[in-house]
């Protein structure tokens, strides 16, 4: 008997995980006992786990491992929360006008992009030393306005320039923007900061993740902000900085952040030499 | 006045769920919060070994964060939830604890294993992987693939998360998740595949030789 068409290894993980509905997951494991492919796939991965498994870290745990009342010491002798510190002064006073600007900025700047008919100025030695070249897309005047993505009405309030890029310690670093101009996937803005180091970016945890790519040599900040809608990518040389804002679509009331992790990845994959 | 009750002594010799015991801790029952505390270090120290490369700072970070969801613990609405939340807590400081060593050196594999003790106590556990090589093939391995795709990995392989887990870390959808943790595995195993050419290299070079 021929099996049916093969899951995809997406919902073969599912299988795994038994997270499918009742019906597919017998399905599943029907068509994987009578599918060399899909069996052997499975099997691969599981050895994949093992030897992960095997080879990661294996920190002695102490004593809290297996001892609650361990922790109800540690739980006493915790101090009231946490004051204020430079950081989440920081995080109420810069991050969330920054990114509620960017986001104006793709609003109000691709309204005025295709209000004037004119053309938006696009691609830098600085975009190419990053690689971000292949990914611009310059607005005309013909290009149908609903490609642009722009914010929910309501979702940001303007802010003033120039703003706070960040600490560096305990410093404060200002940065204005230089030139930013408008691309279908997102708003490309160029910071000038007062010191050539990287702007320690940070965020309410509630509101974003943060992970650091290493993209042509170079790091590259990224920041998913849940809040926003959009996808963030930081770069910095030689005191500018680039800010390259992603907004993404919302569709079945997830995040669509995985399109934007796509871009990304390809970037990071693209490996381009840095001149 | 009754003595109080907690949801582990009312459990009946069944182990109380994540859930329960999130439900008892909100309504003020401390013993939950300490049985969920014990309960989730293990994995979240062994997994943020991996991430911030030092054992001591990873137990540092574990131990904030276990403190930090013990007090944000009201915030949480989806009791069941309650691993994905603790871990996108971590990663945040995690994440800070590394800015903060920002400028320091970078440490070898080799200086690593000395700094981890247990590596080699593994190694006399389970002969089979050294004999292979294969646990410096998997660092090298891990060490090369992104960021995103080495934190999918030892999310579902070290801490146990399955897809939906994962998507409530990332707010992406269940499918989002495993597609991308399905991509992860992909690129775990060409890289390995690679690996296993060029050590094969040599000895083919000779029987040809």
């Amino acid at each position: 008997m021929t099996p049916a068409a093969c899951p995809s290894q997406a919902e073969l993980l599912a299988y795994e995980d038994e997270e499918l509905p009742p019906l597919r997951q017998a399905e599943v494991q029907t068509h994987v006992r009578q599918c060399c492919d899909c069996s052997t796939w499975l099997n691969e991965s599981r050895t994949v786990g093992y030897r992960i498994r095997r080879s990661v870290a294996r920190v002695d745990a102490d004593d809290a491992s297996n001892n609650p009342a361990a922790w109800r010491a540690r739980l006493a002798a915790r101090r009231p929360m946490r004051q204020p510190g430079p950081e989440s002064v920081w995080l109420r006073v810069a991050v969330v006008p920054a990114l509620a600007l960017c986001l104006v900025l793709v609003v109000t700047l691709g309204m005025t992009a295709m209000g004037s008919g004119s053309v938006v100025e696009g691609g830098s030695t600085f975009a190419r030393w990053l690689g971000f070249e292949p990914f611009i897309q310059r607005v005309t005047p013909d290009q149908n306005p609903d490609q642009i993505p722009v914010a929910p009405d309501g979702a940001v309030q303007p802010s003033a320039l120039p703003f706070d890029l960040g600490l560096i310690g305990e410093e404060v670093v200002a940065a204005s923007v230089q030139r930013h101009y408008v691309a279908p996937n997102g708003l490309w803005i160029y910071f000038s900061a007062e010191r050539d180091a990287p702007p320690a970016f940070v965020s309410s945890g509630d509101l974003s993740r943060r992970s650091i790519e290493i993209l042509n040599g170079r790091e590259v900040l990224l920041e998913y902000s849940l809040l926003a809608n959009a996808v963030t990518l930081m770069s910095w040389t030689d005191g500018d900085v680039l800010m390259v804002v992603l907004v993404m679509e919302q569709p079945d009331g997830y995040l669509n952040t995985a399109g934007a992790l796509e871009i990304v990845a390809a970037l990071i994959d693209e490996g381009v030499e840095v001149p | 006045m009754e003595p109080h009750s907690s949801v582990i002594d009312r459990a009946d010799n069944m182990t109380p769920s994540d859930a329960d015991l999130v439900d008892a801790a909100q309504a003020g029952d401390a013993d939950a919060i300490e049985c969920l505390l014990a309960r989730h270090y293990p994995w979240l120290v062994n997994l943020l070994a991996h991430q911030v490369r030092d054992a001591e700072l990873a137990k540092d970070v574990a131990q904030d964060a276990m403190l930090a969801a013990a007090h944000q613990l009201g915030s949480l609405r989806d009791s069941a939830a309650f691993k994905p939340w603790l871990y996108r807590i971590a990663a945040n400081q995690a994440y800070s604890a590394r800015r903060r060593q920002y400028r320091r050196p970078v440490v070898s594999l080799d200086e690593l294993v000395s700094h981890f003790p247990w590596r080699r106590e593994l190694a006399i556990a389970d002969p089979q992987i050294d004999r292979y090589g294969d646990r410096e093939a998997v660092h090298d391995i891990l060490d090369r693939l992104s960021e995103s795709d080495r934190e999918l990995l030892l999310l579902r392989f070290v801490a146990g998360f399955t897809g939906t887990d994962v998507a409530r870390i990332f707010s992406i959808s269940p499918e989002a998740a495993r597609q991308r943790t399905a991509r992860a595995i992909r690129r775990y195993q060409q890289r390995h595949a690679v690996g296993q050419a060029v050590l094969r290299a040599p000895s083919e070079r000779e029987s040809l030789a």
